[in-house]
């Protein structure tokens, strides 16, 4: 796994029961690549990616992407700690690349396909609600 | 490809297509330049995946992020609400909710009973008849009976409340106020060639289903089999005068960037509260120094939004809110009209919204600091997605001089026509209105079971509605047009959008706009022999 796809693991974990995926395995970390790069966030990534190696093999000895996930979490708070924003500058494009894909959608229990063109349906609820709005004289002002 | 026509109409949106089809039967050349292009619905966002993202791109609702070819830029940094807008065959219907109240009689007698602002030249019962042709031409559904409105039909069944629209219904009632189903020009079932809707839910970013009323599927290709000529990727830079101060046509620039001169014998504007006094600004002669049909000083002036404020729910239990027509569920009603006991003038409507998608969940959760990254993410997002509702209010807004379109010095579109530039403060009465509109906002989401409320207000992005820079009066000093939009100064030059509103009321303007537009052409047609004696 790249270092991006491990923190992007660390920011959107798999969830303890396994329901939902975690970021980095889901193999958005290209698309976060491109969108970050796209929006001339390049050498902000490269220099942060840097960073987080050089932290992991510091504080452990080893790659960012080989650290338990429990050290990872907390290696990745320190580093954002001191040098803010890199995170934040993350959690834009991931949150969207996430929760489109959709293998996350089925597992939140959506449907996992675009909207068009099977639609939804749905209730068309309770009218007899408006009965006490019914019996209400009129509200627009007579002129 | 320039040969004279009878009428040239600018602007293919919501009025230029319903003033299109409406001359089409008098048989005369009629012409109408569009930038824009027809829509291509199977490219529409609900038909991928990724269609929550596309707001933030070629979808987006300002013409500044979105940048497609079509569009003009708008230096709107002088404004806390930013302009929306889309430009193609339906215009901004191509991306507006749908959402279809009509004014209320006492928004045509502002000045009479309230003492402030104008009053219509004209009143509610003069424009109901067009009101009610329009409201079938969209494919209008709703409920009748509702008694915050004189009696009217309307022509399909109601939107699906859905759980939220239950919901909040019982909030509404808890409370005593008035709601209703809206009022939304959204085929529920089968309609002129529409097909039904199918709740894809994101209306605001074009509908695949076909079934929002947005004029490309409505009024236009009626319109064009009529014998209407519909040009696109057509930019008007100026409206040309002759040497008798008459509006003989435009010049504009072809999808090749070729220039040209469009004569015509009636000239109508259709390009709403911002593009109209761009134009007419941009349109100086020797005749008309300071701008077209501005000898009134009065064009780009007045301008008025509807400032909106946003309350979210957080709710406990799941909810259906990224399903149905986002933007159209329920209208409340009971701070409509002037109530003396409260520190503001007139009044607003609440608009319940339905809910959001996961993606919008997500970035709701993001910019409120609900959701952490890290191990706590999923438990604290799996408490929002589908557990949202809410409301947008929209706020009437009094026309000010001082709130203008005016043309940018430096800001010019793809061609060089000088782009508009917007200034504008929000009124003391607006922000009194918008302090009690948040606080029912919330006052009926609590009522309705929410357990959080989160308020947006003004909501920035909310420009959508753009009116009263060509204001409609009985005094050519005090306005740009007459009672049936056409200029005090140039006799063949007619306006039909959102500019000619003298007030905005406190509801969507686009049925108001389009039944001004019939009106409008229904007076040409009655006239054309005297028209221009």
């Amino acid at each position: 796994m790249s270092t991006l796809a491990a923190i992007l693991d660390q920011i959107i974990p798999p969830s303890p029961d396994g329901r939902m995926p975690g970021a980095g395995a889901l193999g958005l970390a290209d698309a976060i690549e491109e969108a970050i790069a796209g929006t001339g966030g390049r050498d902000w990534l490269a220099d942060n990616l840097a960073a987080i190696e050089a932290a992991a093999q510091d504080a452990h000895g080893t790659s960012f992407g080989e650290l338990a996930a429990q050290d990872a979490e907390a290696l990745l708070r320190t580093v954002d700690e001191a040098r803010p924003g890199l995170v934040q500058g993350m959690l834009f494009p991931l949150y969207i690349a996430y929760y489109q894909h959709p293998d996350v959608a089925r597992a939140l229990g959506h449907e996992g396909r675009p909207p068009h063109p099977q639609g939804y349906p749905l209730e068309k609820g309770d009218l007899s609600l408006l009965d006490p709005v019914r019996a209400r004289a009129p509200l627009y002002r007579q002129v | 490809m320039t040969e004279p026509v009878d009428v040239l109409i600018v602007g293919a949106g919501a009025s230029g297509a319903a003033f299109a089809w409406s001359m089409a039967e008098t048989r005369m050349n009629i012409l109408c330049l569009e930038q824009g292009d027809w829509m291509d619905p199977s490219d529409y966002p609900t038909t991928g995946n990724d269609w929550e993202a596309r707001r933030f791109g070629d979808f987006g609702l300002s013409p500044n992020g979105r940048s497609r070819p079509e569009d003009y830029p708008v230096n709107d940094d002088d404004s806390p609400i930013k302009i929306s807008n889309f430009n193609a065959v339906g215009g901004s219907t191509i991306l507006y909710a749908g959402h279809f109240p009509r004014l209320h009689p006492s928004d045509f007698r502002v000045k009479t009973l309230d003492g402030v602002a104008d009053d219509w030249p004209f009143t509610y019962e003069d424009l109901a008849p067009y009101y009610a042709q329009n409201d079938q031409m969209m494919g209008v559904a709703g409920l009748a009976g509702d008694p915050a409105y004189p009696p009217k039909e309307v022509p399909l069944p109601p939107v699906p409340l859905g759980t939220v629209g239950e919901r909040l219904a019982r909030g509404f009632n808890k409370l005593g106020w008035h709601w209703w189903p809206s009022d939304s020009a959204i085929a529920t079932e089968e309609h002129s060639d529409r097909a039904p809707c199918i709740n894809l839910g994101p209306c605001i970013m074009g509908c695949a289903q076909g079934a929002k009323g947005s004029t490309d599927v409505t009024y236009w290709p009626k319109a064009v089999r009529a014998g209407v000529n519909l040009r696109t990727h057509c930019r008007v830079r100026e409206i040309t005068v002759d040497e008798n101060g008459l509006a003989n046509g435009a010049i504009y620039y072809d999808a090749e960037g070729r220039e040209h001169h469009q004569r015509a014998e009636i000239v109508v504007i259709a390009c709403n509260g911002v593009g109209t006094p761009r134009l007419l600004l941009n349109s100086k002669s020797k005749a008309f120094p300071d701008g077209l049909a501005n000898r009134s000083g009065l064009v780009g002036r007045n301008l008025m939004f509807h400032p909106y404020a946003m309350v979210t729910g957080l709710f406990e239990e799941p909810l259906d809110g990224r399903m149905g027509p986002a933007g159209c569920c329920m209208i409340g009603q009971e701070f409509y009209e002037t109530d003396p006991a409260r520190d503001f003038l007139r009044g607003y409507s609440f608009e319940i919204t339905r809910g959001m998608g996961p993606v919008g969940s997500a970035l709701f959760g993001m910019s409120q600091g609900l959701v952490p990254w890290g191990s706590g993410h999923h438990d604290a997002y799996a408490k929002i997605v589908d557990r949202t509702a809410g409301m947008v209010i929209i706020c009437e807004d009094l026309p000010e001089e001082h709130n203008t379109v005016t043309l940018d010095p430096d800001l010019v579109d793809g061609h060089g026509i000088p782009a508009p530039k917007v200034t504008y403060r929000l009124s003391d009465n607006s922000q009194k209105m918008l302090a009690h509109a948040s606080a029912r906002g919330r006052e009926l989401l609590e009522a309705s079971g929410a357990v959080r409320c989160f308020t947006d207000a003004p909501l920035p992005p909310a420009g959508w509605h753009l009116m009263g820079t060509a204001r409609m009066g009985t005094d050519p000093s005090r306005s740009v047009l007459d009672g049936v939009g056409r200029s005090h100064d140039v006799k063949n030059l007619f306006v039909i959008d959102g500019s000619v509103f003298p007030t905005s009321g406190g509801v969507n303007p686009t049925c108001t706009i389009q039944a001004l537009a019939l009106r409008t052409a229904d007076y040409i047609k009655k006239n054309l022999d005297t028209l221009l004696d």
